[in-house]
């Protein structure tokens, strides 16, 4: 297993839009499902995954109820609103540009300069 | 959308704090219950999983703070654990706690009640509907509206409706159900109170066919007379009563026909008996055709400017009415025209003036308490210096320290606030007592929601006044330095430039402002001298005074042989050095004397008539300058005699003797056209007295006409010197009154006749000036010892400060004398500069303090009051500054060097 990455910077938001867009979870499954996606190549800090949940939740995006967990434990579960939908789309819309601008420069040879 | 989420997110934070906090512990618990099964599931033992669990997480109360602040909430929970702290912190330290509360409480609550009085007496609007409308109708040349004019005016105006007429009145007697009682009472004409838009508590107005001369028998009784005097009755309307009126006095039955809701109290008094109270009946007052000649007396006209004009429409209307009674009447009207002016103004502008400046001394006192507050700040933050370089090390912001001392400051103020509010709201009473008594709408001062919100303000406002400069110096400071040093010496911002800079303009700010405040004491302290010490022209001790009643006896006498009875028994009674008695003349009379120019002036000039008996000058102890007194052979037949004053003699007559010389008076109830002229004879000059007026009445030219010969329809009220103590005579005299009131049983044992002392009848005169000089007095007296405080607070801290440098001054040869001179100049220096700002303060100050003086002989400007102001601050400052510099010359040197 090859060593896991640093998070960039303002990503994981993102990362927590997409991961509640394919259904409601609390903030460990949240946690779960980013590194189950990403195969475990992504590190993400436990501690500032509540801090972004709560600002996404302050800033309308996402909602929260609580609810019962898969072993019957009270949990709160986190689900996508539809500002936080067409955040998404955004988020990612501006993300493939820009990586694709970074990869074409990254991949930029002498001759096409 | 999101701007909504965002607010409710944030409300159910402010408003739940707690149930977000627990909400946000469950979630991380189950987060951390979670993993941890997760682990155990992957072979480790529960406790290495809990461990392994909360190690992945990293520090939860961290994560919780990022939280809070994730909802803007960072702020508030930190505001209230700079609140936690700031209790903490005062309730270390009681005393200071103690004194800074009581300061600011004293401060804030005097601009609360002044505050108050201001916006309930005179920024409310007049408690009528669509008062603003409501406006006062003024000639120029008698400052109100005669009879004739109203009628005029009523017919001819478009912009007023309705017009009414109204009139004080000596008052009168009611008789029947239980002893006589004089009563205050007030004319009206039918459209008064609909016009004020106010409804009776029971019954209803006057009627107009109640204005039709012989059908005004209607009484309209006030709340308290209904309440004291017929048990509020609720059966009251349709009764009558009884009053004495009419000329000479006879007893008439009135009806009620309403009663007056409580409160009512304009027009605020009413010139007659009994003194200084609300009007106590209303009657109807028809103009009978006599009225019409009147031109001086006391009408005065209020209107309601009708919808759609303004007050300047009415004004350019009342000029071209003006211009049409000119027309009709040059003699009377030549140069006159009427005025419509606001009622309210008309009612609190002469309060305006004085609650304006008492609010401002009051601003002064707790801008000084503020000045105080700040220095304690600024030496309390020293001594936290170490503090606040730890809270820096650890990572504290600037802003936050700031923040947390401006915390302590908000708590402290808002505490002294909430106490100011309660002194001023149990204070209010007093507050009424305390202003002088000729204040209108006394009875409408009461603390409202919006002196709480003025409360609010002003204590927000005094934290960041006395907080904010301290905070940011404290802050200022460098951490390492302080660190370094171990907070023992002085150093950094505080003992810097800036520092002592800022403590020098404190104490300069504090002398200013209590040297103004003095001075407008000193000002009122000095009118009310002036007036109270004012040459009055007579000797005021073992005098003895007492009026019967405008409308005293129903069966009609011989007021001339009563006088002269009453006063033959009163001189025999033992104890009497001397009897005489007198009645005031005509109000408006004129003067004509051959060959002196200002005759025909317009308003005639101001002159007193008075109808004294003989030996009145004698009794008084005014003396003569020429001539001779009344005597017995001044007799009706005889030619008729009069003695002036010096003020009059002076005028027309120079330094001459006017004995000899005759003048005609002119009297009728139009100067203008004089129906009533006599030649007299000048028998007597006297010096000028200002018997019976108060003493700020200035002396006016006056005649005296002897009362027995030309006898008039009042009885005289007797004066009497008393060889011994006057009090122990009234007995005597209440025993003789009481046998010619016992001849009427309607009199019998009449309590209303007041027998005083005429230096009781001065105290009571001289009562507004008095108030006035009390309350600048006090505000005064104030302002210098939280002045005065705040400089010895100063000086007694920089001495403990430079105990050290003292030290090292006195090791090194330096004399005591040299460390106090160094002391003193310390605090001198910027008490001398407050006093220059001071005098110019008081200088721009001025101009509003005229409305304290009640006597021509000084200005606002007086240099006295200036100069007594700069020598009190000079020996306060200095007493302030001598205390702590003389506990600097005590210094001993080695206990000092020690000190470190």
């Amino acid at each position: 297993m090859a060593k896991p990455l640093d998070l960039l910077q303002g990503t994981l938001d993102m990362l927590i839009l997409k991961a509640v867009s394919l259904g409601p979870l609390h903030g460990y499954g949240v946690l779960l499902r980013i590194q189950q996606i990403s195969k475990d190549r992504l590190e993400i800090l436990q501690g500032s995954l509540y801090p972004a949940l709560y600002r996404l939740e302050h800033q309308g995006w996402i909602a929260s109820t609580w609810g019962e967990s898969e072993n019957n434990r009270k949990a709160k579960y986190y689900r996508l609103t539809p500002a936080g939908k067409r955040r998404l789309r955004q988020e990612t819309e501006k993300w493939n540009s820009m990586a694709g601008v970074i990869a074409s420069i990254l991949g930029a040879t002498p001759e096409e300069v | 959308m999101t701007f909504f989420a965002r607010c409710r997110s944030w409300l159910g934070a402010v408003l739940h704090p707690s149930r977000l906090d627990s909400e946000m512990d469950a979630e991380l618990r189950f987060h951390l219950e979670a993993r941890a099964a997760d682990l155990v599931r992957d072979g480790l033992s529960p406790a290495e999983a809990r461990r392994r669990a909360r190690l992945e997480f990293g520090a939860v109360d961290s994560a919780k703070e990022a939280c809070r602040e994730s909802r803007g909430l960072a702020w508030l929970h930190a505001f209230a654990q700079d609140v936690r702290f700031g209790l903490r912190m005062l309730r270390k330290s009681p005393g200071f706690t103690a004194v800074a509360i009581l300061t600011l409480a004293l401060g804030i609550g005097a601009d609360t009640a002044i505050f108050s009085a201001l916006d309930c007496i005179v920024l409310k609007a007049l408690p009528y509907p669509d008062s603003s409308q409501l406006v006062d109708l003024q000639a120029t040349d008698t400052g109100g509206c005669p009879p004739a004019d109203f009628l005029r005016i009523r017919a001819e105006s478009r912009t007023l409706y309705p017009i009414a007429l109204h009139s004080g009145d000596w008052g009168t007697t009611l008789i029947g159900d239980g002893a006589p009682q004089h009563i205050s009472l007030h004319l009206i004409t039918a459209d008064f109170m609909p016009l004020l838009g106010i409804q009776p508590l029971l019954g209803r107005w006057f009627l107009s066919s109640e204005m039709q001369p012989g059908n005004e028998h209607a009484v309209i009784l006030g709340y308290s007379l209904w309440r004291d005097r017929f048990g509020s009755d609720p059966q009251m309307v349709g009764r009558s009563i009884k009053l004495l009126m009419g000329r000479p006095p006879a007893v008439v039955s009135y009806k009620v026909v309403g009663v007056m809701p409580p409160k009512f109290d304009f027009p605020q008094t009413s010139f007659g008996e009994p003194k200084d109270s609300v009007t106590q009946i209303w009657l109807p007052r028809p103009i009978f055709p006599e009225d019409l000649a009147i031109r001086f007396g006391s009408w005065t006209a209020v209107a309601r400017i009708r919808p759609g004009f303004t007050l300047d429409d009415v004004n350019a209307e009342m000029g071209i009415i003006s211009s049409h009674l000119d027309k009709s009447d040059p003699e009377t009207y030549k140069n006159m025209r009427y005025w419509a002016k606001p009622l309210k103004q008309e009612v609190v502008s002469h309060a305006q003036v004085l609650l304006s400046v008492l609010l401002a001394i009051s601003a002064f006192v707790l801008l000084i308490a503020c000045a105080n507050l700040a220095n304690l700040f600024l030496s309390r933050g020293w001594a936290r210096r170490p503090e606040m370089a730890v809270r820096a090390t650890l990572g504290a912001t600037r802003l936050r320290i700031v923040r947390q001392l401006l915390a302590e400051c908000l708590l402290l103020s808002l505490a002294g606030g909430t106490a100011g509010f309660l002194l001023a709201f149990s204070a209010t009473g007093a507050l009424r007592h305390l202003l002088p008594p000729d204040t209108p709408r006394l009875a409408e001062l009461r603390i409202d929601p919006l002196a709480l919100w003025f409360t609010l303000a002003i204590s927000v406002f005094a934290a960041i006044l006395f907080g904010l400069v301290p905070a940011l110096m404290v802050s200022r400071q460098d951490p390492n330095e302080v660190m370094k040093e171990g907070g023992s010496r002085s150093s950094g911002a505080l003992a810097s430039r800036a520092g002592r800079w800022f403590r020098d303009a404190l104490i300069a700010a504090e002398i200013a402002l209590a040297f103004v405040l003095v001075f407008s004491a000193g000002l009122g302290a000095r009118s009310f001298g002036l007036v109270a010490t004012a040459n009055i022209g007579f000797r005021t001790d073992h005098l003895l005074t007492f009026g019967f009643p405008f409308r005293f006896y129903g069966p009609p006498i011989d007021a001339p042989q009563f006088s002269r009875s009453l006063l033959e028994r009163l001189s025999a009674l033992p104890g009497i050095e001397s009897a005489a008695g007198d009645t005031s003349g005509d109000a408006w009379s004129s003067l004509h004397i051959q060959g002196v120019p200002d005759q025909n002036l317009r308003p005639p000039p101001r002159l007193w008539i008075r109808s004294p008996t003989p030996n009145y000058f004698a009794t008084l102890g005014v003396p003569f300058k020429f001539g001779r007194d009344f005597t017995a052979d001044d007799r009706p037949d005889s030619p008729l005699v009069a003695i002036i004053n010096e003020t009059l003699a002076t005028r027309y007559f120079g330094d001459a003797n006017p004995v000899g010389k005759t003048i005609t008076l002119s009297q009728g109830r139009n100067p203008y056209k004089p129906t009533d002229t006599q030649t007299v004879q000048i028998i007597g000059e006297v010096a000028d007295s200002r018997f019976p007026t108060a003493p700020m009445i200035p002396i006016f030219p006056t005649v005296y006409l002897d009362y027995y010969q030309r006898p008039r329809a009042g009885i005289v009220a007797p004066i009497l010197r008393t060889e011994k103590d006057p009090m122990l005579v009234i007995p005597a005299i209440r025993a003789i009154i009481g046998a010619i009131q016992g001849r009427d049983p309607i009199w019998k044992n009449d309590p209303n006749i007041e027998i005083t002392t005429v230096d009781q009848e001065i105290a009571r005169a001289t009562t507004n000036p008095r108030s006035r000089a009390i309350l600048l007095g006090s505000f005064g007296a104030l302002g210098l010892l939280l002045a005065a405080i705040g400089i010895y607070g100063v000086i007694a801290y920089s001495v403990v400060q430079r105990t050290h440098e003292i030290g090292v001054r006195m090791a090194l040869g330096a004399q005591p004398e040299n460390v106090m001179r160094m002391i003193v100049s310390q605090g001198a220096r910027p008490a001398l500069a407050g006093i220059v700002l001071g005098l110019g303060g008081a200088w721009a100050f001025a101009r509003f303090l005229q409305v304290l003086i009640y006597i021509q002989s000084i200005k606002a400007t007086d240099p006295i009051t200036f100069f007594s102001a700069c020598i009190s601050l000079i020996i306060v400052a200095l007493l302030a500054c001598y205390i702590p510099a003389r506990r600097a010359m005590r210094v001993d040197p080695l206990t000092a060097l020690r000190h470190e």
